[in-house]
């Protein structure tokens, strides 16, 4: 590994006009790197703007400012032949993969399209090649003449996967691909894809709301709220002791599989606001338990909660007014956090008063 | 609400302006020149450039527009080269003619393809359900291959002369000439009968009506029917009717949820068939000696009548943009997805 | 006032009593010809709530569509007795269930806006509800009733959103609406479709935490389908697995999650394992000893379940015998 990042984003910004004088920040002035054969797990909610950065990082989307580099290479100053070119080295996986797909297509044919277009290969050879990442993606051979509306979900995704890595691509892009996928289904691909990062050292970018999914697979967390990456971290940390309320409401809304045991929440009040025209500071204050006045007024300060990295990043990261108060003293952050939370039982409680009150009333 | 209208409206003078320059361009790509057709095979060089000149035709090509968009607007269509009449008189017989028979044709098969639509959408999948829906595709297919024509000759044979109970196919009023026709307000002779009281007369306009009118909505009663029955089946099948019913929501309030999502893309087929009708139904009015606008085209086509071709184009370009007019303002009645939101969403 | 149901008896109260008891149901699919459901059984007593666990196409929203009587048209009932309180379903006629739904049970079906009328507003169609039972009463008087029922399902501003069309709420707002639609008329048995099913965490948090809150408070029974086993385990009392058409196991939540007996069930339990063994980690979580003393009271003795078919484990305890 060198120094180097395989992918490094500079404070990427993409904006959306949606109607006279509607502006709508979907990636607000993100930088993230991410190291070969990483996995660099994002998440967030419906309206995150996770899926925007995805295509803005492979330049499916144009941003309006920052910097992409991979390899070293500036993407956003690629043109034409050299931007193709690069194209074979970085690959899209989406939810839905049959909207990849031509449905008239063989399988065969769809895995090996993006080899004719990036390679000249000798028939042998395209078959050669077919066969090695069939067997990557654990696919059975027998799909290669079916149509791909005739095989099932999960066998359908290993397609797409199989299509992503025939060209040898050391960057992956997964947007929510086991989105559609049954618990047991969904474990298969994320095997799948561990696999075949151990295998090839791809780079990942898990897009998913899956949080157990995430957790799974990835080394490090991203977490994104409103267009903003909210806190970034090494995957186990962020999981365990969260920094952001946002991650701290987010994670700790996953129900825990266990009936004996129930989860101190932080809850957030209301729902996501739209994302049109969003007031400055910090995006979660209007929902934020533990907000100040000066969350409003600017964008919040960068907290590192973990030493630097080697490219100048810390490794651990937050934004959060209230937080930067307690940057020495993490412990006391936490109990702050935890007096503003409850846990079902006493939430049930409370409602139920609350309506008994009303009943009487 | 007003502002939609409004905007809606202010829409049409760029659509006429439009569809009068393509109506005007059309007339000029048209092979065949006004004049010599005006003056005939007995004409003289010098009484070419004459009339020439007088038409205005030696003027540059927008010069020429501009006349003919400033006398137009003055509502005059010009005289027609073969019966010398001013077009706008003609129009104003034949329009109404062919208004009223394809409206009527058009309540016909609205009627008809939503009642019978609606009710084979919902007709169970055994028994009667099976066979009225496999009566209706079969019915769908004649209908399709049947010229409308042959229809009307059908009716003809049967009801006029074999059984003699419905009077011929000569026109809105048959038995009187065309000079003695009643000159009224509206010139549908039923309606101007009416109008003068005389019943006897109304009553033989209404039943020469009868069997154009059937002949219409025999052909084209499947359009309005198959889409009927097509979006009432989607409805029907919906996550939000399939949830109301769960909930358990009345009949008749179902059936008001399936009508009004179900209405949209029936009034747009419907509207598209109206506008169809208004050229389409031409052999109809042949059948009948009806004496309506697409008999008129026909023949001024023939006769390369370039004044009256102008003038019907711009009626049919006028009544299809009318009728989307009429469209559009139902879709924003009873669509308030195109409504501009009055809620905030968060 | 909607919220004064006769039977609602304070939460925590023993209060039980069998609602539903369904026996041999068995669904046949004319198109496919394939059972969609095989000789399913369950009892559920007041104010109990079954999660019906299951991947997609096992067959557990027809199990509900087959209990509230609304099958597709290409789908048949082969066999089965559907009691509710101990009246016969199977013997009430169309028009007796359309009274029945919405007034004793009724659906929440998942989707949000997409499973509102797109062309009412969201307060048309909760009053739409109330009057097909209770014609009578007055327009402004059932509108008033479906504002205070947006109030009592935890929904924000409920005179706003009683205006606003289906289109112009978020997914979370809408699901609510759907929520509202089903308890407007207070039925004592709710049939609840995956219904969080695409809600992002944390309203979805929000939304059944409320909503789970209203069920104690209204002793209303609930079945719920889910594939999620967070929210079997946070929000149920008995669980029946399900998979292909056929119920493989039926226990008590806590015995459920404690003593797996099918291998269907214990291959979903253990990425559920594996997940929790994970989350044990998380130091900053404070994972609070859940007070299970009332679980007690959902344990059906007499469930009716063909003795052939499934062995008795523990009380309340049902495991299908294994082809294998």
């Amino acid at each position: 590994m060198t120094d180097e990042p395989l992918l490094q984003i500079r404070n990427l910004t993409k904006t959306f006009t949606v109607g006279k004088g509607q502006e709508l920040v979907a990636v607000s002035n993100v930088s993230l790197d991410l190291r070969e054969g990483e996995t660099l797990g994002l998440v967030g909610e419906s309206g995150s703007g996770k899926t925007t950065l995805g295509r803005v990082v492979l330049r499916l989307t144009e941003p309006d400012t920052g910097t992409v580099r991979f390899e070293g290479i500036d993407l956003l100053a690629l043109a034409g032949e050299p931007m193709r070119r690069m194209r074979s080295k970085m690959q899209i996986v989406y939810q839905d993969p049959m909207l990849g797909f031509n449905p008239r297509m063989r399988v065969r044919d769809i895995i090996s399209e993006p080899l004719r277009l990036h390679e000249t290969l000798s028939r042998t050879e395209l078959q050669k090649r077919v066969m090695e990442v069939l067997e990557l993606a654990d696919l059975d051979p027998r799909v290669l003449s079916e149509r791909p509306g005739a095989i099932r979900k999960a066998e359908q995704q290993q397609v797409a996967i199989a299509r992503a890595i025939a060209t040898g691509p050391r960057f992956i892009v997964l947007d929510e691909p086991t989105g559609l996928l049954d618990l047991s289904v969904s474990i298969h691909i994320i095997g799948i894809l561990r696999r075949l990062q151990e295998e090839q050292k791809i780079a990942y970018i898990f897009i998913s709301h899956d949080l157990s999914a995430v957790r799974a697979i990835s080394h490090r967390l991203a977490i994104m709220y409103l267009g903003q990456l909210v806190e970034t971290g090494p995957i186990e940390d962020v999981f365990a002791r969260p920094t952001h309320p946002y991650s701290e409401a987010l994670l700790s809304s996953v129900l825990l599989p266990d009936p004996k045991t129930t989860r101190q929440r932080l809850r957030l009040s209301g729902e996501i606001p739209s994302p049109i025209n969003l007031p400055p500071g910090c995006p979660l204050a209007p929902r934020c338990p533990l907000v100040e006045e000066r969350c409003t007024g600017g964008p919040p300060p960068l907290v590192a909660i973990r030493g630097n990295g080697e490219s100048g990043q810390p490794s651990w990261w937050s934004t959060c007014f209230p937080l930067s108060d307690n940057e020495e003293n993490l412990d006391n952050w936490y109990a702050i956090m935890q007096e503003h939370e409850s846990t079902e039982t006493e939430e049930l409680r409370a409602a139920i008063a609350a309506a008994r009150t009303e009943n009487e009333g | 609400m007003r502002k939609f209208l409004l905007r809606r409206f202010a829409f049409l003078i760029p659509q006429l302006f439009v569809v009068s320059f393509l109506a005007f361009l059309l007339i000029k790509l048209l092979p065949g020149d006004p004049v010599l057709i005006i003056l005939g095979p007995l004409r003289t060089q010098e009484g070419v450039i004459r009339e020439t000149k007088r038409l205005g035709l030696d003027k540059p090509f927008f010069v020429q527009y501009g006349r003919y968009v400033e006398r137009t607007v003055q509502g005059d269509f010009g005289n027609s080269i073969v019966t010398k009449q001013p077009v706008i008189e003609e129009l104003g017989r034949r329009v109404p003619a062919t208004l009223w028979l394809i409206t009527l044709g058009l309540v016909a098969c609205v009627v008809i393809g939503i009642g019978v639509g609606y009710v084979a959408a919902l007709a169970p999948p055994t028994g009667w359900g099976t066979w009225l829906n496999k009566s209706i595709i079969g019915y769908g297919f004649l209908a399709g291959a049947l010229p409308d024509f042959w229809v009307g000759l059908i009716l003809v044979f049967i009801f006029f002369a074999t059984l003699g109970i419905l009077p011929a196919p000569i026109g809105q009023l048959p038995g009187y000439i065309p000079s003695l026709l009643p000159d009224g307000p509206t010139n549908i002779d039923l309606l101007d009968t009416l109008i003068k009281g005389d019943f006897g007369q109304a009553g033989t306009a209404f039943r020469a009506s009868i069997m154009p009118v059937v002949t219409l909505a025999i052909v084209y009663a499947p359009v309005v029917l198959k889409i009927t029955a097509v979006t009432t089946t989607e409805v029907f099948n919906s996550q939000y009717v399939t949830g109301a019913r769960a909930v358990g929501v009345r009949r008749r309030t179902i059936t008001r949820y399936i009508m009004r999502n179900a209405l949209l893309p029936i009034v747009t087929t419907s509207g598209v068939l109206y506008a169809f009708l208004l050229g389409g139904a031409v052999l109809v009015e042949t059948v009948f000696s009806w004496g309506g606008f697409g008999q008129y085209t026909v023949d001024a086509v023939n006769a390369l009548d370039f004044n009256v071709i102008q003038g019907m184009m711009l009626v049919a370009a006028v009544f299809t943009i009318v009728v989307y007019l009429l469209i559009d303002i139902i879709h924003y009645f009873v669509d308030p997805r195109i409504r501009v939101s009055t809620v905030g969403s968060s | 006032m909607v919220t004064e149901t006769p039977d609602a008896t304070p939460a925590g109260s023993t209060a039980s009593g069998e609602i539903l008891r369904v026996s041999d149901l068995t669904l046949h699919h004319l198109v496919e010809d394939r059972l969609v459901i095989d000789g399913a059984f369950m009892s559920v007593d007041s104010g109990e709530v079954l999660g019906v666990m299951g991947e997609s196409g096992s067959g557990k929203s027809a199990l509900l569509f087959g209990i509230i009587r609304l099958l597709l048209r290409e789908v048949e009932q082969r066999s089965g007795r559907i009691a509710y309180r101990g009246e016969d379903l199977m013997a009430k006629s169309n028009r007796q269930m359309e009274q029945l739904r919405g007034l004793e049970m009724a659906m929440i079906v998942p989707g949000g806006k997409f499973s509102l009328n797109p062309v009412e507003t969201a307060g048309s169609q909760i009053v739409d509800v109330l009057r097909s039972h209770f014609p009578d009463r007055s327009k402004k008087d059932l509108a008033d009733e479906a504002i205070e029922i947006l109030r009592i399902i935890g929904i924000p501003d409920p005179d706003i959103r009683f205006r606003a069309y289906p289109h112009e709420l978020s997914g979370g707002m809408a699901q609510r609406i759907l929520i509202a639609k089903a308890m407007a008329c207070s039925p004592q048995l709710l049939l609840g479709d995956e219904f969080t099913v695409g809600l992002d965490v944390t309203i979805q948090a929000q939304v059944m935490d409320h909503f789970h809150a209203l069920l104690r408070e209204r002793n209303t029974s609930l079945i719920l389908t889910t594939s999620d086993l967070g929210i079997a385990a946070t929000y149920c009392d008995t669980i029946a697995v399900i998979r292909r058409g056929q119920i493989v196991e039926y226990a008590p939540v806590l015995d459920f999650f404690a003593n797996p007996q099918h291998s269907y069930s214990r291959l979903l339990l253990s990425a559920a394992r594996e997940a929790r063994a994970q989350q044990k980690m998380d130091e900053a979580r404070v994972d609070v000893e859940r007070d299970t003393s009332q679980d007690r009271r959902f344990v059906h003795e007499d469930l009716p379940a063909p003795p052939d078919l499934y062995t008795l484990v523990a009380p309340g305890h049902l495991v299908r015998l294994e082809d294998e």
